[in-house]
């Protein structure tokens, strides 16, 4: 097995207009490992190049420059395809076809046998929640439960690498559930899932390992743990708003908001803490709330892209 | 090959869900209802020898354009969203990572866009000749050859057809072959124009025009193979024998090696392009 399930070396895209007049650089230098074995969230503000990268992953895509490795192998591998599964962010299948033929079709063409397309068929349609719709037609089907069955057609070969391309968009909160247990499930069979979504909190539950993209660059990656350890966080609420306080305060920390009478910084590291706690008293300001928590996913990731402005 | 088949199923199992048996009934109608008009027109002279004799050969080589103009539009309404319309509603991403070669989606699609448009018109080919033997009393058998030719319409549109699919999107695919297939009519009216009016310049255009798309040998060997009945009237005009003469072996063999060409452009260029 090797290390990295996903390895890419300066991954260049650039987009020409038909007469090359304009040119738009979606991925550049993409520099990215996603160990093997781990869930890997990757984020970005929308046009960042998440969508590309994927794309060029799967072969798709074809890169500008660079080069990448999928389990250790080049895409063009028919071997490596067969342990991929994908489920795309804007896709719509084929309507006029049943859940299982839908299923049938894609697990054929993966390489599956009839044999074990019998047996695993009913398993995911299970598994995602659409066992008692597998004689429905897909166009009968929400946008959820077209969402659970794309999750069906990535994971029915049970890939060794799953890449899920915003899975939740469309789901309801138990949807949602399901499928980060389902993530979690993977992770636990030694599976590598690559996960794609807007959804931070959701990221942040599941995900072993984080890139931030922004303009085609990876701004930040690393074990989501160390990088949310790195700057705790503090809401404060005062009495009342003084000027004084928030002047003190903005010698020891960085205020990231202000609102009336609360605002929220962000210390250097948490013995920065009591520093912080002192340094509003001795300014004369009255606490009714100091509350320090570590910094949220969501807090980095606004943090990443605005620093990368 | 497993995964051409699998494509070229899916293909056709999707059309015929897509109930556009209806339209092939639609045009089954129009193919009786032709040869029934032309027995009506013919029953006002129905003593007339020569009357009795013509039309049922007209009516067969006209009813043969009719089943040419419906097999080729279902080539290319199959063939314009089968590759430009999966790739627009996001159908191909989940398949185009699959351990699949392009080539073989594109052949997968070429297979089942085939099948059911020469099904098709295979069949409305025999509801012709049918038709004519119930409705009129005359049987040409002798013709055989020429409704395997007709065959060859649905290929060289659908072909074409497909081959824009690969790069356009579906509203210039289609744009793109109805500009093809008007090319492609064109010649012949140019032709006559030209001989006509002696211009030089429009004659030019038609022997330029009939490379671009080659439906004009393909027109010219359908009635080669129907020779046999062709009234003796129309053979002996003046302009049926400027513009009606059989294709070289070598035209024939243009038609086939344009069919292949156009098939590995489209299979190259899919090949090369992000999707």
């Amino acid at each position: 097995m090797t290390q990295y399930a996903i390895e890419t070396y300066r991954l260049r895209k650039v987009y020409r207009s038909l007469l090359r007049r304009q040119s738009v650089v979606a991925v550049d230098s993409l520099d990215l490992k996603v160990p093997t074995g781990c869930v890997f969230g990757f984020l970005g503000p929308n046009g960042a190049g998440k969508t590309t990268t994927i794309m060029m992953l799967l072969g798709n895509v074809y890169p500008t420059s660079g080069s990448f490795r999928i389990l250790g192998h080049s895409i063009s591998d028919m071997g490596v395809r067969r342990r991929i599964g994908f489920l795309p962010e804007k896709f719509q299948f084929h309507e006029l076809l049943t859940a299982e033929e839908l299923l049938w079709f894609h697990g054929r063409l993966a390489g599956m046998d009839r044999q074990l397309l019998t047996r695993r068929v009913p398993e995911v349609l299970e598994q995602v929640g659409l066992s008692e719709r597998a004689r429905s037609r897909v166009r009968e089907f929400s946008k959820g439960m077209q969402q659970r069955l794309g999750i069906a057609q990535a994971i029915l070969h049970d890939p060794d690498l799953i890449i899920l391309d915003e899975p939740t968009s469309a789901l309801d909160p138990l949807g949602r559930r399901d499928v980060r247990d389902l993530i979690l499930q993977l992770k636990s069979r030694g599976k590598t899932v690559f996960l794609n979504s807007h959804l931070l909190s959701e990221v942040e539950m599941v995900c072993d390992e984080v890139a931030i993209l922004r303009a085609g660059q990876v701004q930040r990656q690393g074990d989501i743990e160390m990088l949310l350890q790195v700057h705790p966080v503090v809401d404060v609420e005062l009495r009342a708003p003084s000027e004084r306080v928030m002047q003190a305060v903005r010698t020891v920390a960085r205020v990231l908001s202000e609102n009336g009478t609360r605002f929220t910084a962000e210390v250097q590291g948490e013995e920065e803490i009591p520093a912080l706690a002192r340094c509003i008293v001795e300014a004369g300001g009255e606490m009714m709330r100091f509350a320090p928590r570590r910094e949220s996913l969501e807090d980095l990731f606004v943090r990443v892209v605005e620093e990368a402005k | 090959m497993r995964a051409i088949c699998l494509i070229a199923s899916l293909t056709l199992k999707e059309t015929i869900r897509r109930r556009l048996w209806v339209a092939s009934l639609l045009a089954s109608l129009a193919v009786v209802g032709f040869v029934f008009v032309a027995k009506m027109g013919a029953s006002v002279r129905a003593h007339d020898p020569i009357v009795q004799s013509v039309v049922p050969r007209i009516t067969l080589i006209l009813g043969l354009d009719v089943v040419k103009f419906f097999g080729s539009v279902m080539a290319m309404t199959l063939a314009s969203g089968a590759i430009a319309l999966e790739i627009e509603r996001g159908m191909l991403y989940a398949v185009l990572y699959k351990p699949v070669h392009r080539y073989q989606v594109v052949l997968g699609k070429w297979v089942g866009v085939l099948v059911f448009a020469l099904v098709n018109t295979l069949f409305w080919t025999v509801l012709l000749y049918v038709s004519v033997r119930v409705m009129m009393g005359k049987s040409y058998l002798e013709t055989w050859r020429a409704p395997l030719v007709v065959l060859l319409y649905p290929v060289l549109f659908g072909t074409l057809t497909l081959f824009f699919s690969t790069f356009a999107s579906m509203g210039l695919t289609i744009a793109l072959s109805i500009i093809s297939a008007g090319v492609a009519w064109s010649e012949k009216p140019m032709r006559e124009f030209g001989i006509v009016f002696d211009i030089d310049t429009l004659m030019n255009m038609a022997n330029n025009v009939r490379w671009i798309v080659p439906m004009n040998h393909l027109r010219r060997w359908v009635l080669e193979e129907m020779m046999v009945i062709v009234p003796e009237r129309m053979l002996a005009s003046q302009r049926f024998q400027a513009f009606e003469n059989p294709p070289g072996g070598w035209e024939i063999g243009y038609v086939f090696g344009y069919i292949a060409v156009v098939l590995a452009l489209a299979v190259l260029v899919f090949g090369k392009r992000d999707v």
